[in-house]
């Protein structure tokens, strides 16, 4: 059958005189280019131009990055950044790697139940932690007035950079955790065995051998949380306004919709600068694995690892992990959930005072809070689906077919993982404005879904491209000799062997694209509201209540996602 | 073998496009309600020399309303930018529908100079932008309305009966004209220690430092309406108002919303705010015995919320409609419930307790109040002003 449809369609390409092949590599490479290099090219010019860019007659010059570089707010604004992005990916590197050691390699008790729960704060947005966390640990937070109460004094500032970055660790830790876990799971047991051998104590083989074998997914995940971390807007527009200590993200957003005037010249110079350090440092990251021979751990002859024992240590190390949970996760989410049944959260009237279902009726009845819920579904939805597609054509095309250009697809598919989201909707948002055509989608949930799928494109290639890797080209090849042509290979055979692998991408694709906010700062119109922008909008204007009873609601509905796509797919979700 | 390549996920691509047109999304939003749909004239067939007047907007009004009201009803939804969030909107758009049932009303709550920006960027790209705006920014409106030429210069049938002063600018009309106020945390504050004023906060707050230190909030002053009550504070009150604002700002911790002042101060992170807009009102009542407020005895700032069409709306009969409405009686009273502080002259305190006049009564007369108006001075003397306060708060 295949050879009749082959021969019959080879006679159909023939006529057109294109090959059917060609044309699905040409157009979904220049499609890619367009979408990553769109966001960046407008940043690029704006940030040249001495006028906004609907003005005419702009005059392009170096003017604005001179006049960002003399502003002392952005030497503060660096130096703020770097601080905190280094301590949050110190503290959740740290906390990732002694969790995924002690969960993984020791005989810690119920580490498969802690295991999981120590996943948990992925669903969460860093905007819910740090809803949660003031409710908690502010000033005026419940534990801090506790604890200030029998100490007579307040050990802790939230409103600090040390306080941003714990509030980021927990939200962030999780990432760390999953890599290393995964890599401390499957350590070579000839390796620590030979250390063993000449007497290296516990201690010595996890410093010397375990650990340094970790070294890749530590690195990977240390830039990722780095580049995290160096975006986060929620943490600095919550936390940081009223000290006035400003993150590159709450700079870019202050500048442009908080100030009289916007400086999109300023902004777009800021951007840039921002693009090329993750650029920067993702280049690193990537040159520093380059050589992962080195880490192979899982070799042909297959032994158990050894636990290490713990001995006493177990149940105080129990202890602690608990504590942590409970501490980081549990007590400022049970926090959210009195402040979304209460009118007024404070600590000088129980909180009984002021129960109320308002909140929640006020979430479901305001137009922009209903709107936000539908709209984030519908672009989790459709965009991880839509995304999840066109990535499967990419990873296709670079890896399974004589494309020219796979190379370069191949790294435009993971390249958006350099930038941070705000600047992919600076750029959309001109983009959007330049290209006057596209002007339509502009405001509209499409645009948004077309930003979002772009900064996850990475994400998405992630999950696909591995698994392809694993399926023998001699599938392709039995297939090309009974006279299938390339795309009927692909349709045929390895979209369906890749369908656990595109339901994985799928299931991460919507618990990232639900939470996302950051490219829709600059996006957003009545009509194309998302959750994750409305919470931190409606936040800032004190609207705590419905905010909070919109957080539980997101927390909601992707653990009711990731619990049917479990069922559904029978797939692990996470990468 | 031919159908079946990869099914479900494309089945359920197609299920959800299917599905966007239902959930309301998509490049056009819900369509308004169909023109057919709107309400019949319930009047009986005219006579011969009378106007058609199929709905009750004041009798005041030309004759010639009928053809806004009639073309409204072939134009889509009316989009308003705008600084107010839907609680306040609420009772003016309940009461607008009202007598307009056909025009939905979209409206969107953005920062300060957004509602500029947004238009500025939109009209140039030519997409669909804002049919009305509202906003305290006066230094952006005289930027929008006398040097970019961007309002619609209407002539609204209410014009007869608004204060002059509410009127700076052709086209350029106020919504409201609301108090800043002291809101303090009574359960943290004896009443010896709740100011009245600045100058006595000040005071106070020097004779008390543990008490107040790090406990004071206000605007902060990049919220452009924030600049505008510091600057017309500091112009009507004089130079020494600097050394008022210079003994506060090292204790303040300025916020960028009345919400978050009200919050913070309602759970005592906070004991006093200063300047806080009396866009809290609303949330007063809950909060009795926690947090209590008074005017500001050395001068208590009133801002006016300028609103006009701008000239590239799209739905502009709509926006005319709705500008009378809010500058209507029936209009000023719905503001009034919104939690705004309405001005018309005509407002008796039955309808609404709040308003320009009752404030005036309250803290003995006008000149006690600070009027925040458009001050061609204030934006080329933005930047030294702003630079100096950020000096005096440490920021």
């Amino acid at each position: 059958m295949l050879v009749k449809e082959g021969t019959q369609r080879l006679a159909a390409q023939n006529l057109l005189g294109i090959r059917k092949e060609h044309l699905i590599q040409y157009g979904v490479a220049g499609l890619t280019a367009c979408l990553v290099l769109a966001p960046m090219l407008p940043v690029l010019y704006t940030s040249l131009l001495d006028r906004p860019l609907y003005d005419p007659g702009g005059i392009v010059s170096l003017d604005n990055y001179a006049r960002l570089f003399s502003d002392p707010a952005f030497h503060k604004v660096i130096g703020n950044t770097f601080a905190f992005a280094t301590l949050t990916t110190l503290l959740s590197v740290v906390l990732g790697v002694v969790m995924a050691v002690l969960i993984g390699r020791t005989d810690l008790p119920g580490r498969s139940v802690l295991g999981e729960v120590l996943l948990w704060p992925i669903y969460l947005s860093p905007l819910v932690v740090a809803f949660a966390w003031v409710i908690m640990y502010s000033p005026a937070g419940y534990v801090t007035l506790f604890v200030k109460h029998r100490l007579h004094f307040q050990p802790w500032n939230l409103y600090t950079i040390p306080g941003m970055a714990m509030v980021a660790a927990v939200a962030l830790m999780p990432i760390a955790y999953l890599y290393c876990s995964s890599s401390a799971a499957v350590a070579d047991p000839a390796l620590e065995d030979a250390a063993r051998s000449v007497g290296a104590g516990p201690l010595r083989i996890l410093f010397s051998v375990t650990l340094p074998l970790m070294r890749p997914p530590i690195l990977y995940s240390t830039v990722l949380i780095f580049t995290i971390a160096l975006e986060a807007l929620s943490i600095p527009m919550i936390l940081g306004g009223p000290v006035g200590i400003d993150f590159f993200a709450s700079f870019l957003y202050n500048r442009w919709l908080g100030g009289t005037q916007p400086d999109y010249g300023l902004v777009g110079a800021a951007a840039v600068v921002l693009l090329l350090l993750v650029t920067g440092l993702v280049l690193i990251q990537n040159s520093l694995l380059r050589e992962t021979a080195r880490f192979v751990t899982v070799r042909g002859k297959a032994t158990r690892p050894h636990v290490f024992k713990l001995g006493w240590l177990r149940w105080i190390l129990f202890a602690f992990i608990c504590l942590y949970m409970l501490l980081a996760a549990l007590l400022p989410m049970a926090g959210l959930v009195m402040q979304a049944f209460t009118k007024f959260l404070t600590p000088l009237v129980p909180p009984w005072q002021f129960l109320t279902l308002e909140n929640v009726t006020v979430v479901f009845s305001y137009p922009a809070y209903v709107r936000s819920i539908t709209n984030s579904v519908l672009i989790a939805l459709i965009g991880g689906v839509l995304t999840t597609l066109f990535v499967a054509l990419i990873a296709l095309i670079a890896h399974r077919s004589e494309f020219p250009f796979r190379r370069v697809l191949d790294f435009l598919a993971v390249y958006p993982r350099a930038m941070p989201g705000m600047i992919v909707g600076i750029g959309f948002f001109w983009a959007l404005v330049m290209v006057k055509p596209l002007g339509t989608i502009r405001n509209t949930i499409w645009g948004l879904m077309i930003a979002f799928g772009v900064r996850y494109l990475p994400t998405a290639f992630g999950a696909i491209s591995p698994m392809l890797t694993k399926i023998g080209a001699e599938l392709d090849y039995a297939a090309r000799t009974v006279g299938a042509d390339w795309w009927t290979t692909c349709r045929e055979i390895l979209f369906k062997l890749l369908k656990p692998a595109l339901y994985s991408s799928f299931v991460l694709l919507f618990i990232q694209l639900i939470k996302e906010y950051g490219s829709a700062v600059f996006l957003v119109a009545p009509g194309s509201e998302v959750m994750g922008l409305t919470m931190l909008q409606f936040w800032v204007q004190g609207e705590t209540g419905p905010v909070a009873a919109l957080s539980l609601l997101q927390v909601g509905i992707t653990m009711v996602f990731v619990f049917i796509g479990r069922r559904a797919f029978k797939e692990k979700i996470y990468a | 073998m031919r159908k079946s390549w990869f099914h479900p996920l494309a089945v359920i691509t197609v299920v959800l496009l299917a599905l966007m047109p239902l959930a309301g999304c998509g490049p056009t939003p819900t369509a308004a309600p169909a023109p057919t749909e709107a309400p019949a004239p319930t009047s009986p067939p005219p006579a011969a020399e009378e106007p058609i007047k199929s709905v009750a907007y004041p009798d005041y009004y030309p004759a010639e309303y009928e053809q806004i009201v009639e073309a409204s009803k072939e134009e889509g939804i009316l989009l308003v930018y705008s600084v107010m969030a839907e609680s306040n909107w609420k009772p003016v758009i309940e009461g607008f529908n009202e007598l307009y049932p056909w025009i939905e009303v979209q409206t969107l709550d953005l920062g300060g100079s957004e509602v500029f920006e947004r238009y500025y960027a939109e009209t140039a790209s030519g997409a669909q932008t804002a049919d009305l705006s509202i906003t305290a920014d006066p230094s952006g409106w005289l930027e929008f309305v006398k040097n970019r030429d961007e309002a619609v210069d209407y002539e609204s049938p209410e014009r007869s009966k608004l204060p002059d002063w509410s009127m700076p600018l052709p086209g350029l009309y106020t919504v409201s004209t609301d108090p800043m106020l002291i809101l303090y945390n009574e359960q943290l504050l004896p009443e010896t220690l709740r100011p009245k004023g600045l100058t006595h906060l000040a005071k106070l707050a020097t004779e008390n430092p543990d008490v107040f230190k790090g406990k004071i909030t206000t605007y902060d002053i990049i919220i452009p309406f924030s600049f505008a009550i510091n600057w017309a504070f500091v112009r009507d009150r004089g130079e020494e108002s600097w050394e008022t604002l210079e003994i506060l700002g090292p204790m303040t911790l300025p916020e960028q919303s009345g919400g978050t002042q009200l919050n913070k101060l309602a759970s005592g992170e906070y004991v006093v705010g200063y300047f806080v807009s009396s866009g809290v009102f609303p949330k007063l009542p809950d909060l009795e015995g926690i947090v209590g407020w008074n005017y500001i005895d050395d001068g208590t700032p009133v801002f006016l919320r300028g609103m006009a069409i701008p000239k590239s709306a799209k739905n502009i009969n709509s926006a005319k409609l709705m500008l009378d409405f809010i500058l209507s009686h029936e209009g000023q009273v719905a503001w009034g419930k919104g939690g705004l502080t309405p001005y018309r002259p005509d407002l008796t305190a039955d309808e609404c307790p709040r308003t320009f006049q009752t404030i005036a009564e309250a803290i003995g007369g006008e000149e006690k109040m600070v009027l925040v108006n458009y001050d061609e001075n204030a934006a080329p003397g933005r930047d030294a002003f702003v630079e100096r306060w950020n000096k005096a708060f440490n920021r």
